[in-house]
């Protein structure tokens, strides 16, 4: 029996780190494109929608709590179908992290790194988060704990340091102008990283007092999204809908909106320092769930041997992903989300299948 | 293993200096000047010239050189002019410290939007980068300035927004809207010939003069007058003190009056059919002199310069408006006011903004302005020393 090395806590606070650094980094501009004035109402619809996802993979991890799903799944819909459903989880997780890591040189190479080859950053890249992966399950969640308070700070900070470029009567907008229809496609986008806490189901034996693994999932859910609405907003009131939307990096722009003069006035590479050390722990968090996948799969005793290679071959595929920006966001529209939901759902279908096996079987032993 | 792989980390870490930007290498453009002549778009660069500036020094210029440089060419587009500097120069240019754009009359009358895009898309530009006009060329009248208050041309520059001196418009405000998009008010910076401005008697000084307005990126006529400019700043909230004098109420003799900040409150409202923009500046005043017989002291004699003050204000309001509202180029973007309280409206007037703002829109002033303190003395000196002697 593995010993229960994750708290509720520390998964409270690591997940809500997860799910805020892509968001808030990367998606916030594709998020205002798609919904101007509707995207917080987008967040909260996207929320749900990760929680609903979620609470499919709790119930369906709840039922075998000490044992890991890439072992038991074979038991479920036999072998010939467990092991390209979950080849197709790891991809897709594989390919969550080459995005990631593609845009976090594609934003450093175009603002303050201009010159240096992207392969060094990836590389760089590629050996912090694989690092932490080979410590294991605890160093993310511990390294989570540590890094949550100073990012809340860093969340909050920077509404309050913008305020008075902010435009108050723009904020009659959301009561006004937001509808369901506009904030759709961020649901759909957003729901997607939200129910990346779905890969709950992959560590679920690690993680103590389970039973209140869905409370927690409430909690951090809801905590991320308010953080996500609190940077919108401001997004919103200082620029207004129309030159929001035409920004790749809203997030950066505003800070560097931040009064001329002022001390602070350079304050964007020390939240890039910071978001870069959120987005690290989260890619971590992936590659280990992948190399964990893959050593059960391939019944190797470790995992932690598969870290190294799978990194390379993982910054390998990112060199070879996109070689512009329009390339890469062509690729990343077109479907990444809805492989993601797929990947999130695999286990909906395991649940089903085993409830009614577990049906027929009650029923056999009744007429027995 | 563990050391092997610190010992990789270590030597990764050699690979810090890729990017490096050497300070030696580096030419910190302070203001970006753009103007256009018959051959296309001039681009100047003024760099501080580091090589000049020695530790110590406070004043103009140190060992003869000259501590500010202009460096231009002209070239048909922007970006080739800007190239084409580039290659005067020893050092790289470096923009990322550049907080002022300068644009010359010829230029802005042809389109100031070149430099938004460039400006916008360029990460290195700021989006609140000012920007400032001059009624002429640009690069002519700002090289042959004296620079005496402060120790460069840009410092200048940066102090008329500090203390807003000046109206401050960024690179920004040109994008709030898509509707008003490339509507705003360029300050403008004067120029003083030999018998005005800061240093009477020297060379030509810089000062602030009034504002453009610029429709669509591009210049239209007329230009806003320093008073003017003045109402405008109040209305974008941005009016530090103000020295103004009003007739007093009892005679024909002025009052003085100062004014650390005035606070303009802007919303719409629809009223029978029509809607009205309500601009609501509110200030508290000090007396700061008072050549008339009026008695500070006497509560109906106060209250009545006040309506005066209010009627003064909304008067130079409404001309500023007046005049902004001809040209049809909504320089507040009071369409965001109409886009967010009422949408369903909006949209079916939204393809033609700029003509039911000239035409329908109704722009109402309520001032409200207080005056707060009278000052040291009671009564004028005139009414107290003068008059009353005369009366002996």
């Amino acid at each position: 029996m593995t010993t229960k090395v994750v708290t509720q806590k520390q998964m409270y606070k690591y997940f809500t780190i997860h799910i805020i650094t892509t968001i808030i980094m990367f998606m916030i501009g594709i998020v205002l494109q798609q919904s101007g004035y509707s995207a917080p109402l987008g967040v909260l619809i996207g929320a749900c929608i990760g929680i609903v996802i979620t609470f499919f993979s709790i119930a369906f991890a709840k039922r075998r709590p000490d044992a890991f799903f890439v072992h038991y799944g074979a038991d479920i819909v036999t072998r010939w179908l467990h092991y390209p459903l979950m080849a197709f989880i790891i991809m897709t997780n594989f390919l969550l992290v080459a995005i990631n890591l593609w845009e976090i040189q594609d934003l450093l190479l175009q603002f303050y790194l201009t010159g240096t080859p992207s392969w060094i950053i990836l590389g760089l890249c590629g050996l912090c988060i694989s690092y932490m992966a080979r410590y294991g399950i605890k160093s993310m969640f511990r390294a989570a704990e540590g890094m949550f308070y100073l990012s809340m700070i860093t969340f909050i900070i920077i509404p309050y340091l913008v305020h008075s470029n902010m435009e108050w009567f723009l904020a009659r907008g959301f009561a006004t102008i937001a509808s369901v229809k506009e904030a759709w496609p961020t649901a759909y986008h957003l729901g997607s990283i939200f129910g990346e806490a779905s890969l709950i189901l992959y560590i679920y034996p690690y993680i103590s007092q389970a039973s209140y693994t869905r409370k927690t999932t409430i909690r951090f859910t809801m905590l991320a999204a308010l953080m996500v609405i609190c940077h919108l907003i401001p997004i919103l009131i200082v620029l207004g809908p129309d030159l929001a939307q035409n920004l790749n990096y809203p997030e950066l722009d505003i800070i560097r909106l931040i009064k001329s003069g002022s001390y602070l006035e350079t304050l964007d590479p020390i939240i890039i320092a910071l978001w870069l050390v959120s987005i690290f722990i989260k890619l971590s968090f992936i590659l280990f769930v992948i190399s964990h996948m893959l050593s059960r799969i391939l019944k190797l005793k470790y995992s932690k041997p598969l870290i190294y290679p799978i990194c390379a071959f993982i910054i390998v595929s990112t060199i070879c992903l996109a070689q512009s920006h329009t390339q890469f966001f062509s690729m990343h529209n077109g479907g990444v989300s809805t492989c993601v939901y797929i990947s999130q759902l695999i286990p909906l279908l395991y649940y089903v299948i085993d409830v009614m096996r577990n049906r027929r079987q009650q029923m056999e032993e009744e007429s027995l | 293993m563990r050391k092997l792989i610190i010992s990789l980390l270590l030597l990764m870490m050699l690979t810090g200096c890729w990017s490096s930007e050497e300070l030696n290498d580096q030419a910190f453009i302070g203001v970006l000047i753009i103007d256009r002549n018959d051959d296309g778009i001039e681009v100047t660069f003024g760099v501080p010239l580091t090589t000049n500036l020695a530790s110590g020094e406070t004043s103009g210029s140190a060992s003869g050189g000259e501590v500010f440089g202009y460096f231009s060419r002209t070239a048909p587009t922007l970006e080739e002019a800007m190239q084409k500097v580039q290659g005067d120069l020893s050092r790289r240019a470096n923009i990322g410290q550049n907080r002022n754009i300068v644009v010359g009359r010829r230029f802005a009358e042809e389109g100031i939007t070149p430099v938004l895009e460039l400006a916008a898309r360029n990460p290195n530009i700021r989006m609140n980068t000012n920007m400032f006009l001059v009624d002429g060329y640009a690069k002519d009248e700002v090289a042959k300035a004296t620079v005496t208050s402060e120790r460069f041309f840009i410092s200048i520059l940066n102090k008329y927004v500090e203390h807003r001196t000046a109206l401050q418009t960024t690179i920004k405000d040109f994008m709030l809207s898509k509707a008003s998009g490339g509507d705003g008010l360029l300050p403008i910076i004067n120029f003083s010939n030999t018998t005005e401005g800061a240093m009477v008697g020297k060379s030509s000084t810089v000062g602030t003069g009034g504002a453009a307005i610029i429709k669509k990126g591009k210049l239209v006529e007329p230009i806003l007058t320093p008073d003017q400019t003045s109402a405008a700043q109040s209305i974008r909230n941005q009016l530090g003190n103000y020295f103004f004098s009003i007739k007093s109420p009892t005679e024909n003799g002025w009052i003085g009056l100062y004014s650390t900040s005035v606070d303009v409150k802007t919303k719409i409202v629809k009223k029978e059919k029509k809607y009205h923009i309500l601009i609501k500046p509110t200030s508290e005043v000090e007396a700061i002199s008072n050549n008339s017989t009026m008695n500070f002291a006497i509560y109906e004699e106060v209250k009545k310069l006040e309506d005066r003050i209010d009627q003064f204000s909304d008067q130079l309001h409404a001309d500023t408006m007046l005049i902004i509202q001809q040209t049809g180029a909504d320089v507040f973007h009071f369409d965001r006011y109409m886009m967010v309280k009422y949408p369903q409206e909006w949209r079916k007037i939204k393809d033609h903004w700029r003509e039911y703002y000239r035409d329908q829109l109704a722009i109402d002033i309520d001032s409200d302005i207080r005056i707060r303190r009278k000052g040291s003395t009671v009564r004028s000196f005139k009414s107290q020393f003068i008059e009353h002697n005369e009366g002996d």
